[in-house]
């Protein structure tokens, strides 16, 4: 949790910094925050992940994904044993760095940290006193996941923001327990204001 | 642009690859116990005996590598039948056998349940007065000829056999893979019939 805190500030640190930057700007570079929702992650895996992001005068944007499970599919793969991991919940901080000068439409990668956590299951060897059984356990998880993306985006109408994303980051907390590999992709629809 | 595209492909690689990251069955478990299930062996076979196979374990079974007994009735949620399966093949010309197929009527079932065709699918039923798994059931031998067992019809083992709890809902499957001196370094178990 302390590694996570750090991540974050200095990840909000580096934003900032560039958000004192200025020259002209053209009609979706003056608008300075933009609000998205992910229907790939929606429809395709039963999450709502909403982000927010905030972007300075020059190339560099920051922001907050939010992301929880709202569907049944995970819940039932992970009763059934298809899955060893329920996650629940993902919180994202992330630092992007836009890789063109057009606003319009451009690559940008990006540094995130996921903060993720859920429901662990494992089959476990108990006694009874004098008999052995084996049972399925159940614990939660919580880990810190640092990673990378890529995406590309594109405004129409200066405002309505189409995003592609993929990325992937790596557990480094709770291993034993949490997913090895916590990737993100999405493809996103917002708005910038 | 060539940097950012090379950046893009290892992330979407790595991404490809956390795909296979939950792949997996977490509601099965595997033990090894010896000797289980049987072949009824006598020295002569005639037309119109049957070849019986039987198993009869305790709910208690000693697992390697632990101090106490596995209770499977408890670890499988009260599973009421373990299911292996077998089929027999006859030698048709040296060298080729052929399927042996019956039917559940023509089996001579003691103890168990049995689906049979051209394999049997046999259950070892749970009963509850001695608190053991049991199943007693006889193939019937119709002609004269070489026989063969296999116990792999539905699984990759040779010298070994699976059983399957039949476990309810989402709780714990037990598959018991038990070794056995009965079968050849083939996985068969062989025999002749005469008239």
């Amino acid at each position: 949790m302390k590694h996570f805190l750090v991540g974050c500030l200095l990840l909000s640190g580096i934003a900032f910094a560039q958000d004192t930057e200025s020259k002209n700007e053209g009609p979706v570079a003056s608008k300075k925050n933009e609000v998205r929702i992910d229907a790939l992650s929606l429809i395709a895996f039963g999450k709502a992940n909403i982000s927010y992001e905030r972007f300075t005068s020059g190339k560099w944007s920051y922001g907050l994904t939010g992301s929880f499970t709202v569907g049944d599919k995970f819940e039932e793969d992970f009763d059934e044993g298809y899955r060893s991991t329920l996650p629940k919940f993902e919180i994202i901080p992330y630092v992007r760095y836009k890789m063109s000068d057009s606003d319009a439409h451009y690559y940008f990668i990006e540094g995130f940290i996921s903060a993720n956590g859920g429901d662990f299951r494992q089959i476990l060897r108990a006694e009874d006193g004098t008999n052995g059984y084996y049972m399925i356990s159940k614990e939660d998880y919580f880990s810190v996941a640092p990673g990378a993306s890529v995406g590309y985006k594109v405004y129409f109408g200066h405002a309505v923001a189409l995003e592609f994303l993929v990325g992937a980051g790596l557990n480094i907390m709770d291993t034993d327990k949490s997913p090895d590999v916590i990737s993100r992709i999405g493809l996103n629809l917002g708005y910038r204001f | 642009m060539k940097k950012f595209t090379h950046l893009a492909i290892a992330l979407s690689a790595l991404f490809l690859a956390s795909c296979d990251d939950e792949d997996g069955f977490y509601n099965e478990k595997y033990i090894d116990v010896p000797n289980l299930v049987q072949v009824e062996a006598q020295d002569v076979y005639q037309v119109g005996d049957n070849m019986y196979i039987f198993a009869d374990f305790s709910r208690y079974l000693d697992e390697p590598g632990f101090s106490t007994p596995l209770d499977i009735f408890k670890t499988t949620s009260g599973a009421q039948g373990f299911v292996f399966s077998y089929t027999f093949e006859r030698e048709v010309s040296p060298g080729v056998w052929q399927p042996v197929s019956t039917t559940t009527q023509e089996m001579h079932v003691v103890n168990g349940s049995v689906q049979a065709g051209s394999f049997v699918l046999a259950t070892a039923v749970y009963d509850a007065t001695d608190e053991s798994y049991e199943y007693y059931a006889g193939f019937p031998l119709d002609a004269v000829g070489n026989y063969r067992i296999s116990f792999g019809v539905n699984s990759d083992s040779t010298n070994e056999i699976e059983l399957r709890s039949k476990t309810q809902g989402n709780n714990l499957f037990l598959n018991i893979i038990s070794g056995t001196s009965q079968l050849d370094n083939s996985g068969f178990y062989h025999f002749t019939v005469t008239n």
